[in-house]
């Protein structure tokens, strides 16, 4: 009997995947390709106090094995979150991580202390990498002592578990990986998307109206295994890892490089049904090798 | 689950040719065709598996198990689907947007207004709208298309079974020199012919003109709008456009063209 199952700061996920925030919405739209059940647990697009407008377009453009945005973090607010999005998702046996996002400290506690009083949400996962919004964000980020102090903050209100979604935009994964594990964190999550630029030659204009935007798909996947590995291989608690995941063997890859869930994100664009693909093709390759669980592949590389 | 459900295909291919340089007119038999309502749009899917985005292409036509693609090779992807040939697959995912609401042509003076890509859509919503009947009929249709110049007209002869079709183009090779706008408002003065509500796709400089013209007049007119997509099931929020009122999904005054839309009142919509 194979086991697919893998725990997370304490609450039991049927199966290592999740999908990655932003790329899945809160699962309402993909709901119509996917059994949501099917998934380990279901990661929403991040939600702010208030709605936010977002940039402007275009946000988004295609590149190499991947693509670029700048969504700006459009969301429609926490009260409207909680009464749609979530009152759907109560439908479902699946766990929700709600990501978190804001443009101050005070905006982030707001945020995390109401959603995480309510029953639908098992997580939350604190967005405090995401390059394209000018205030907040990665601001919080790419600094140590202020990603810790977030954390601390964020774990001080929170009555759910805490994940730090961690930006690949720095210069040391392991100390950004540190200071979140220092402030609390129960779990963090990496890697959000790298800043990018791409500009159209024929009309000398930039591609995305915000100008840069966050790189992601399977062009970045080799980099997201190394910071996976290399955040993995100096904390304690447990990593999502994700960038640029595609297949089963792409997740199982994120699996030995020491992450205990997976992240499907852009490839959700590409194949509406991906996540189904490759949690049956990790439970195929399981088979295959005569490996009885996930749990036995985790961090499990010969050296 | 409703027949309307949006979903994933693998679709054959039937035929492929060239309508004009780079103009081409993709058949593909697909289940998707019985449930294609006028407007709404498929993303087709490139086998190059380095480029990951699927390319959203409005609907031309649909008949018996068959949906007509009409589009203009502009990129590396629609290259690819240029290669496309009898017997081929391609993956797809569809119907997606919400189409014209038939609904508005209701007794009255129809014109569609398609300039150069944006005239494909108007294929199956002219087709649709001619076939309705009892109280349902519109009161005439009218059809009018822009090109460039005469070497560049596609489809031009295909509206003719549908009421009358006044052609438009900027050199004046091929009907009346100017853009689709001065023929309106050439058939206003000369005929006066004014149409009641409007359909339109096209550029955005045209949608723009139209979306004044329908103001100035106090007529109803809907457009169909195009922005970069990503998703395109409205889960990304790529492809929003600015919106008058606050959006209901949104809760910000932006709509997802790609669910909301592609067709929106222009008045509902600043471009």
């Amino acid at each position: 009997m194979i086991d697919l199952s893998v725990e997370l700061c304490g609450i039991s996920l049927k199966n290592p995947i999740t999908c990655a925030s932003g790329t899945f919405g809160s699962g309402i739209e993909y709901s119509e390709f996917v059994d949501l059940n099917r998934l380990g647990a279901i990661t929403t697009k991040g939600v702010s106090a208030v709605p936010w407008e977002g940039n402007p377009t275009p946000r988004v453009t295609e590149t190499p094995s991947g693509m670029m945005n700048a969504i700006g973090l459009q969301n429609p607010g926490m009260d409207v979150f909680i009464n749609r999005d979530l009152a759907f998702l109560k439908d479902y046996d699946v766990p929700v991580i709600v990501n978190v996002c804001g443009h101050t400290v005070e905006e982030y506690l707001e945020v995390a202390e109401r959603l995480s009083e309510e029953d639908g949400v098992s997580m939350l996962e604190i967005n405090v990498s995401c390059p394209n919004v000018k205030e907040g964000g990665i601001a919080f980020g790419t600094k140590a002592e202020a990603l810790e102090k977030v954390t601390k903050a964020v774990k001080a209100v929170s009555k759910k578990p805490v994940i730090m979604k961690l930006s690949p935009n720095v210069t040391s994964i392991p100390e950004m990986a540190k200071a979140a594990e220092a402030g609390g964190a129960d779990a963090i999550s990496l890697i959000n998307t790298f800043t990018a630029m791409k500009i159209d030659i024929y009309r000398r204009k930039f591609v995305l109206a915000n100008r840069t935007g966050g790189l992601s798909g399977p062009a970045i996947h080799p980099i997201a295994v190394r910071m996976v590995y290399e955040a993995a291989h100096s904390v304690k608690i447990p990593v999502i890892g994700m960038g640029g995941v595609a297949s089963a063997e792409d997740a199982i890859e994120m699996l030995m490089a020491g992450a205990s869930v997976v992240a499907v994100g852009m490839m959700n664009f590409h194949e509406p049904a991906v996540c189904v693909k490759v949690i049956e093709g990790i439970a195929a390759f399981l088979e295959s090798n005569r490996i009885s669980g996930v749990s036995d592949l985790i961090g499990c590389i010969n050296s | 689950m409703t027949g309307e459900q949006k979903r994933e295909v693998t679709a054959h291919v039937v035929r492929q040719e060239y309508l004009t340089g780079d103009i081409l007119d993709l058949v593909l038999e697909t289940p998707l065709a019985e449930e294609a309502k006028p407007g709404q749009f498929v993303d087709l899917y490139c086998p190059d598996s380095s480029r990951l985005l699927p390319r959203p292409i409005s609907i031309c036509d649909v008949y018996a198990g068959n949906v007509r693609l009409v589009y203009r090779t502009v990129g590396s992807g629609t290259r690819e689907f240029a290669l496309l040939k009898e017997g081929d697959t391609v993956r797809m995912v569809g119907n997606l947007g919400n189409g014209y609401d038939l609904n508005t042509a209701k007794g009255r003076h129809v014109m569609a207004v398609g300039g150069g890509l944006g005239i494909p859509p108007m294929k199956l919503l002219m087709k649709r709208l001619h076939s309705l009947e009892g109280d349902s009929r519109p009161a005439s249709l009218t059809t009018v298309l822009g090109y460039r110049d005469s070497q560049s007209t596609f489809l031009d002869q295909e509206f003719d079974g549908y009421g009358k079709v006044i052609l438009a183009s900027d050199d004046g090779s091929v009907g009346i020199k100017g853009t689709v706008l001065d023929a309106i408002r050439e058939a206003e003065k000369s005929r006066n012919e004014r149409p009641e509500v409007i359909y339109a796709c096209g550029p955005m400089i045209m949608l723009k003109a139209i979306g004044a013209y329908a103001e100035e007049k106090g007529i109803d007119a809907y457009i169909s709008l195009e922005e970069r997509m990503a998703c395109g099931v409205g889960a990304c929020l790529g492809c929003v456009v600015k919106t008058v009122r606050k959006d209901g999904h949104s809760q910000v005054n932006n709509a997802r063209i790609c669910t909301e839309g592609p067709v929106f009142a222009a008045s509902e919509v600043m471009l």
